[in-house]
């Protein structure tokens, strides 16, 4: 196990235990994340978790915003707040709420939740950075789903309009949404060609794969002057078969005693012992 | 030499620009239209024209935002406001970004663009989003006034301007204050409350009912969030009967506001407001749509002269 790989386990172990602790979670599209999240904050964001306002950072916007236990995972593990607030997800008075919250938590640097938004948000933040002669990144991700709303489709015409290459967009299409498959919802059609007739340079890659990920991140830095897209082809669930092979893994409870919840301990015991071994 | 609002307020832009490059004005394609054209032309990396899409633009002005710019962004008062509202809530609002909305052509000023581009409820709109503030400026003054000033405020600001309109009556430097209603005229008998355009018609009907020997006081309610309780409620106590007239719905705006306080005060008086009713918008010219919707002067005029002798209900 190398480094990025061990990483990740222990923030789906945090993810897995935060969800368990809770009670319920947006599960499976935070699982279909985990390893972009590694690899952006392991190898590619400029950040310092002491000082999570840092005026020369690079941002982290996570558009579909109902997957923030996935990015609360990872900042805890990163050191911007003790893991043990993660037990405090969605609880009352919480500063872990389930759709992110830029005035809650360290680390979050734009509130989302209602879809379609960040990526604009992400965009504006990106142009500012240009504005300013700034050489930041910004980093947003979508869900497939999520691209049903008309107003990403507003946002990448505008990003590609002004080519803000220092905004990478990643499009976690685990071709799944809450009532079903994309594709039966609103058919998506061939992404990979959408997102490259809207002027983007796109890449599609196994959204599964840690060195995949790095790869197609590294590559389009080193182009300029052109909109960035790269579409992770990802399982909704990846990593937890239970999750992956439920009916419907959008959101789902793990209520004491339920099914789930036995399975959802497991796995979490499971990893428990992976990492333990790897330690060894 | 006489200048309209739009072409007063794209100076006003001009001049903060000049003193702060972090102010950035933003359009979604009506830079002809609303003359940010002129702040392109004078300050062009301080400009940015989104095309037609303005929920982007709330977007983006919320990343600018964050990125400590300060955002002015402008279409039609219905698509600056009803059109994006939830971006304006959610990405604007409730993540404390700092956005000043420009809504040009409200209410009936939309005049040929008819019911599509009518908007009588942005005022109830904007007011409803938390911490926000909300502008109605009567003239090319007070207008110019209101961008600079708010550039000091963080937050979501709305404020109304009718393009076309030259109107002026407050003196070159006047300077006004937030949330402070303007005595613009004293008066014995009737308060006559209105803001905007509305002005012009209370100016109107109260000349006219001074020959009369009716003496009307006119407040002006610029600032409409937040609102002067202190010196409305003061200057009603002494009247035999209190106006309001607003181009905007009856509902959410200036009636609503007052009939809370009111409420509040536990004050029974005699209470007459104008301003429009359920319903959508039409094509006309200005004078056939004030007539029309009864916020005109002369419907001013005949509410005046009905009700100033009523006992209170």
């Amino acid at each position: 196990m190398n480094d990025l790989e061990r990483k990740e386990l222990e923030i789906r172990k945090s993810l897995l235990e935060m969800f368990l602790e809770c009670g319920s979670g947006h599960i499976g599209g935070s699982l279909s994340i985990l390893k972009l999240l590694t690899v952006l904050y392991s190898k590619h964001m400029k950040f310092d978790p002491t000082n999570p306002n840092l005026d020369t950072r690079d941002y982290f916007v996570l558009s579909k915003g109902h997957c923030g236990p996935a990015l609360y995972a990872t900042l805890a593990n990163f050191g911007f707040f003790d893991k043990a607030l993660l037990k405090t997800l969605n609880q009352n008075g919480t500063c872990l709420p389930s759709h992110c919250n830029r005035l809650l938590t360290p680390g979050v640097d734009m509130t989302a939740g209602s879809l379609g938004q960040g990526i604009g948000v992400a965009a504006g933040i990106a142009y500012g950075l240009k504005l300013e002669k700034r050489s930041q990144y910004v980093f947003c991700v979508l869900g497939d789903g999520e691209l049903n709303e008309g107003s990403c489709w507003e946002a990448f015409q505008f990003i590609a309009h002004h080519k803000l290459d220092k905004l990478i967009i990643f499009i976690d299409a685990n071709k799944r949404q809450l009532d079903g498959l994309t594709k039966d919802i609103l058919n998506p059609y061939d992404l990979n060609l959408k997102m490259q007739s809207f002027g983007f340079e796109t890449l599609a890659i196994n959204g599964d794969d840690l060195q995949e990920i790095d790869t197609a991140i590294c590559h389009l830095k080193e182009i300029d002057d052109v909109a960035k897209c790269i579409i992770l082809n990802t399982t909704k669930g990846q990593g937890v078969p239970f999750v992956e092979n439920a009916k419907s893994n959008h959101h789902m409870a793990f209520k004491r005693g339920n099914e789930e919840y036995i399975l959802l301990s497991k796995e979490i015991d499971l990893l428990h012992e992976k990492l333990k071994e790897e330690r060894q | 030499m006489t200048i309209d609002m739009r072409t007063s307020v794209a100076n006003a832009l001009i001049d903060l620009i000049a003193e702060n490059n972090k102010i950035i004005v933003i359009d979604a394609d009506l830079a002809n239209a609303s003359k940010t054209n002129l702040v392109q032309k004078a300050y062009n990396d301080s400009y940015l024209n989104v095309g037609i899409a303005e929920a982007n633009m709330i977007a983006v002005a919320s990343g600018l935002s964050l990125r400590g710019f300060i955002p002015y962004v402008h279409s039609f008062a219905a698509f600056a406001t009803r059109r994006c509202y939830d971006q304006i809530y959610i990405s604007g609002g409730f993540a404390q970004n700092n956005i000043k909305i420009i809504g040009t052509d409200f209410g009936v000023c939309a005049t040929y663009n008819g019911g599509t581009h009518t908007t009588f409820e942005d005022i109830a709109l904007m007011r409803m989003i938390p911490n926000s503030m909300v502008f109605e400026p009567c003239d090319t003054v007070q207008a110019a006034w209101l961008i600079k000033e708010l550039s000091t405020m963080h937050g979501i600001q709305y404020i109304r301007i009718n393009r076309k309109d030259t109107f002026s009556i407050y003196p070159p430097n006047k300077v006004f204050e937030i949330g402070k209603l303007e005595v613009l005229k004293q008066g014995k008998d009737v308060l006559l409350i209105a803001a905007g355009q509305s002005i012009q018609e209370a100016i109107k009907a109260s000349n006219e009912l001074e020959k009369e020997g009716i003496s009307v006081e006119i407040l002006d309610a610029f600032s409409l969030k937040p609102f002067d309780e202190k010196t409305f409620i003061e200057h009603i106590k002494d009247k035999k009967l209190i106006i309001s007239v607003e181009n905007h719905s009856l509902q959410g705006g200036l009636h609503a506001i007052i009939v809370a306080l009111l409420y509040k005060h536990k004050i029974n008086t005699n209470y007459k407001a104008l301003g429009i009713k359920e319903c959508y918008g039409e094509v006309g010219d200005l004078d056939y749509l004030l007539k029309l919707y009864k916020i005109d002067s002369e419907s001013i005029k005949t509410v005046i002269q009905e009700n100033l002798n009523k006992a209170t209900f």
